[in-house]
């Protein structure tokens, strides 16, 4: 440790006045010893305050010095105010910092052993340094830039975006690039911006300590005075908003800004959203099933009882940073068995999602034998047989698959098999290169460029367009179809499994990453159900301990109908569940907003009625009841319903958005503004605040307002050549282009024709 | 007069041809030397060619070479195993670098070095960390070895 003479004198003079005061004090009944010990005290505590003090000074100048020489040969391509577009992230005080800033995360690891040990093995410790996110990011560099990179590692490798590695001919030490998201990474961050995510962070100067004045004390300081302040650590390194969803917003939503792709805004991705439109968050009055609040938190950052030493630790568990989730790909390329088992055990938790082999549907009859096991029932050899295989996302607090579901695969195994264990019909199955089948009914998203080619390798900057997306939000469901010949010669039984096969990563992009010549990656069966089929007659039978009740398996299936546009179909589960439930008042509303989107307002009147019969508060009901009053013209039931909503759910969108029209078609602009600036608030990038705020900000002569908002109602606004895009891809693999219809049957038979055109090895799965 | 706007040509493109040859695409100079952040590396101390990037250096008195080699080949794992061939010891298995990598000792005169072996697809790389020495010690190898599994961290990472 540097001392330095001036600073030394003016400690002295500082002692000095202590010294002079504490002689004026009437505490004059002191001991000499305590007089003594009290001065050294004070003479030692003023020391080490300069000392720090001093420290503070020196890195702080060490780091403007810094900056500048960055600043100096760095690529300002985005603009010299936005060092770190296109993303959000953004330094307090400007400029860049030092790597070297960032305590290393083996500095943590003296103190939070157990910390240390999961980080390592966690996705956000790799979050740079593994092959299938640096195949992509090497691609981008080359074929753009390596600044443009600053979009993806703002949340994969803060520390080089913020040191101002990111740019050509860096002079930056990249000894920290296999560190990823380090301790002092997270538990720097000093604020969020927005929820707009793209690393909507502002990253403080890393600090272990603040002072007595709570003012940040950069880099390390030694362990002692750290115990000796524990109060002091904890409030440098940790902060209220980072037990909430938004902290995680941050980086767990995200865009494709004009900066990157050259083109216009594409939302790609937010589990943040998600979870906030979900029955997790308490913010949605308009989730299908309620449950426990839960975060983001709760359900990747459980506590458990910890193995090793760390004074985090309380009552002997530790809140997870292991953040056990989906990928099980990073842990298998790497050798992580704790962390690949850990990922297995989470993905297989049991409830998350729900698979139901609901019912059958014979050919040439209409009605949908089910639930299965709860009617009886005959089939016959050289029966054609449709089978509803209904999948719920029950308990994920975001889409299945969340994210970049590109990337990752999760798909529908569907087997049958006579008695004698024959397969009959086998669809989603691997090939043994590791492809998946072509046809198999898959959760995820296929976004392709302006010329229609699917983006195999996640270049993020040529996304124009999706040619669907399959995955299923959370709390909701789909049905999902399969057609087989009973075969002529079968006797006894057969037996029909359906499950869920999650593989992180998508064969092709594995090819992509390692060649073909690489280990098989595991693929793991998220839920499933199996029933044998009597070739005969078939009872009823007790249920499976996972299997949800009758009257939520009919209400799960209107759902997948409702989603499927097939209306009719829907209001019939529906009312299934009204006759299983009538005490449920969900069950009414279910039936009544299928009925306003079908149109069919009259009866959807009579069943939001019936709804609000049982609960006049019905915040779910209520929401629809209003969207039936404007109908209506009843301008004063709709805005008082709309209000109720908003009064118990603050936070919700659809409610905001739907009371901010409310008010404007009355032409009171003011509580208008409010509403979709409340709304703007929840979600940054919504549609309808961009729209209506840029006609009420003009209609109020707030010009320069308005034309911020119609700029981003145009940027943000879907590409009007999506579908066309989405189109080239569909019409150049039909071997697919089943999946982006709504309704649609999985089959070898050859009927419908299309189905059987192709066995799919033109594709990427 | 020609002549003149030829030397004043030359003189001020050669500067940033040097620049431009000494930039390794492999790995990052500053990181390669072990530099601090910002401070550029002096030009004498890295070499680079088509398939190779040699470093020289000092640390605390002591001189190092890092030397790193990438080869694009038909067959990365029989091309592996003809590097693995010129080892000074036995190997040991990498796991998480590359598509495969292992590490040995690779002893070369005076110099004492340890060097990853490995491949990313069918490129196939070595990155060897050597000092001049003719000490041999545990922590030694061990210091060589982690700086050798830095560097080849960064190579393959680049060429992923």
């Amino acid at each position: 440790m540097r001392w330095n003479r001036a600073w030394t004198i003016l400690a002295e003079a500082a002692f000095a006045t202590g010294l002079f005061a504490l002689l004026l004090t009437p505490e004059t009944s002191w001991s000499q010893n305590q007089q003594n010990k009290y001065q050294q005290d004070q003479y030692k505590e003023s020391q080490e305050q300069l000392n720090e003090k001093k420290q503070s000074q020196d890195l702080q100048s060490q780091r403007q010095a810094y900056s500048e020489k960055i600043a100096s040969t760095y690529n300002f391509r985005f603009g010299k105010e936005i060092p770190f577009d296109p993303s959000n992230a953004e330094v307090q005080g400007g400029g860049f910092i030092q790597p070297g800033a960032f305590p290393d995360a083996t500095y943590c690891a003296h103190c939070h052993q157990e910390a240390y040990h999961q980080w390592r093995q966690a996705l956000h410790s790799n979050s740079f340094r593994e092959p299938f996110y640096r195949t992509s990011v090497n691609l981008l560099n080359n074929t753009e830039g390596i600044e443009f990179s600053r979009h993806c590692d703002s949340c994969h490798n803060p520390i080089g975006l913020l040191s101002g590695a990111l740019t050509e001919n860096s002079l930056v030490n990249r000894k920290f690039d296999d560190n990823g998201v380090t301790c002092m990474v997270c538990h720097s961050i000093q604020g969020l911006k927005s929820t707009k995510g793209n690393a909507s962070y502002i990253m403080g100067v890393p600090s272990v300590m603040v002072d007595e004045n709570g003012n940040r004390i950069p880099g390390e300081v030694p362990y002692s005075e750290i115990l000796m302040h524990t109060d002091r650590h904890a409030r440098a390194v940790m902060q209220p908003f980072y037990r909430t969803p938004q902290f995680c917003s941050a980086c767990h939503k995200a865009n494709l800004p004009e900066h990157l792709n050259d083109f216009k805004f594409i939302s790609a991705f937010s589990a943040y959203d998600e979870w906030q439109n979900s029955k997790f968050s308490h913010q949605n009055p308009l989730t299908f099933y309620t449950g426990d609040f839960k975060t983001c938190q709760n359900c990747h950052m459980k506590r458990a009882p910890n193995a090793l030493p760390d004074y985090g630790a309380k009552n002997g568990t530790f809140a997870s940073h292991s953040w056990a989730a989906g990928n099980t790909g990073v842990p298998f390329y790497y050798g992580f068995d704790e962390q690949l088992e850990k990922t297995v055990k989470f993905l297989q938790a049991g409830d998350y999602l729900n698979v139901d082999i609901f019912g059958i549907k014979k050919a040439n009859e209409d009605k949908v034998i089910g639930p299965l096991g709860s009617v009886i029932f005959r089939i016959d050899p050289n029966d054609i047989l449709d089978v509803y295989v209904v999948i719920q996302n029950k308990n994920i607090g975001h889409s299945f698959i969340p994210e970049v579901r590109d990337l990752y695969q999760a798909w529908t195994e569907f087997i049958v098999k006579d008695a004698g264990g024959r397969e009959i019909y086998h669809s989603g199955f691997l090939k043994p290169d590791g492809m998946l089948d072509a046809r198999a009914h898959s959760f995820i998203t296929r976004p392709v460029t302006k010329d229609g080619e699917f983006v195999d390798n996640h270049q993020v900057q040529t996304i124009h367009a999706a040619a669907y997306d399959n995955t299923i939000q959370s709390g909701r469901s789909t049905l999902v179809r399969y057609r087989f010949r009973v075969p002529a010669d079968a006797k006894g039984f057969i037996t029909i499994t359906a499950r869920v096969n999650y593989r992180h990563y998508r064969q092709s992009y594995i090819n992509n990453v390692l060649g073909k010549d690489h280990p098989a990656y595991p693929v793991v069966e998220i839920a499933s159900r199996s029933r044998a089929i009597n070739i005969g007659d078939n009872q009823p039978a007790p249920p499976d301990p996972q299997d949800n009740p009758d009257w939520m398996r009919w209400n799960n299936l209107g759902i997948a109908y409702l989603d499927e546009i097939q209306y009719a179909d829907a209001v019939s589960a529906f009312s299934q569940v009204v006759r299983l439930r009538p005490d449920y008042a969900d069950a009414y509303t279910n039936i009544a907003l299928t009925e306003i989107q079908w149109e069919k307002y009259g009866s959807a009147r009579m069943n939001i009625d019936k709804a609000l019969g049982m609960n006049p508060d019905n915040a779910r009901a209520l929401y629809y009841a209003a969207l039936l009053e404007r109908r209506a013209s009843n301008i004063g039931a709709e805005l008082a319903d709309l209000q109720e909503v908003v009064q118990q759910y603050p936070q919700s969108r659809d409610a905001r958005r739907e009371l901010g029209i409310a008010y404007y078609r009355q032409g009171d602009y003011e509580h208008a503004t409010q509403q979709f600036e409340a709304l703007q608030d929840i979600d940054p990038d919504d549609l309808a605040a961009h729209y209506n705020l840029s006609i009420l900000y003009h209609r109020m002569g707030r010009t320069k307002e308005a034309e911020e908002q119609q700029a981003l109602f145009i940027t943000e606004k879907i590409n009007s050549d999506a579908r066309v895009e989405a189109l080239k891809y569909l019409r150049a693999h039909p071997e697919v282009s089943d999946e982006s219809v709504p309704w649609h049957v999985h089959t070898d038979l050859p009927n419908p024709p299309h189905a059987a055109m192709s066995m799919g090895d033109g594709g990427n799965y | 007069m020609k002549l003149v706007y030829w030397m004043l040509l030359g003189t001020s493109l050669s500067p940033a041809l040097c620049r431009a040859q000494a930039v390794c695409p492999w790995i990052n100079a500053v990181t390669a030397v072990d530099a601090p952040s910002g401070t550029p590396v002096p030009a004498d101390q890295i070499a680079v060619s088509k398939n190779e990037c040699r470093f020289h250096y000092q640390d605390d008195g002591v001189a190092y070479e890092l030397w790193v080699i990438v080869q694009e080949t038909e067959n990365g794992s029989k091309n592996m195993e003809m590097k693995e061939a010129e080892c000074t010891s036995k190997t040991t298995a990498l796991r998480g670098l590359g598509n495969e990598a292992v590490m040995c000792a690779a002893d070369r005169r005076s110099l004492r070095g340890e060097q990853v072996i490995g491949r990313v697809r069918n490129e196939v790389f070595v990155i060897n960390v050597a000092v001049k020495t003719h000490r041999s010690s545990v922590e030694l190898t061990k210091s060589l070895d982690d700086m050798a599994t830095m560097m080849a961290e960064q190579v393959a990472g680049n060429l992923f």
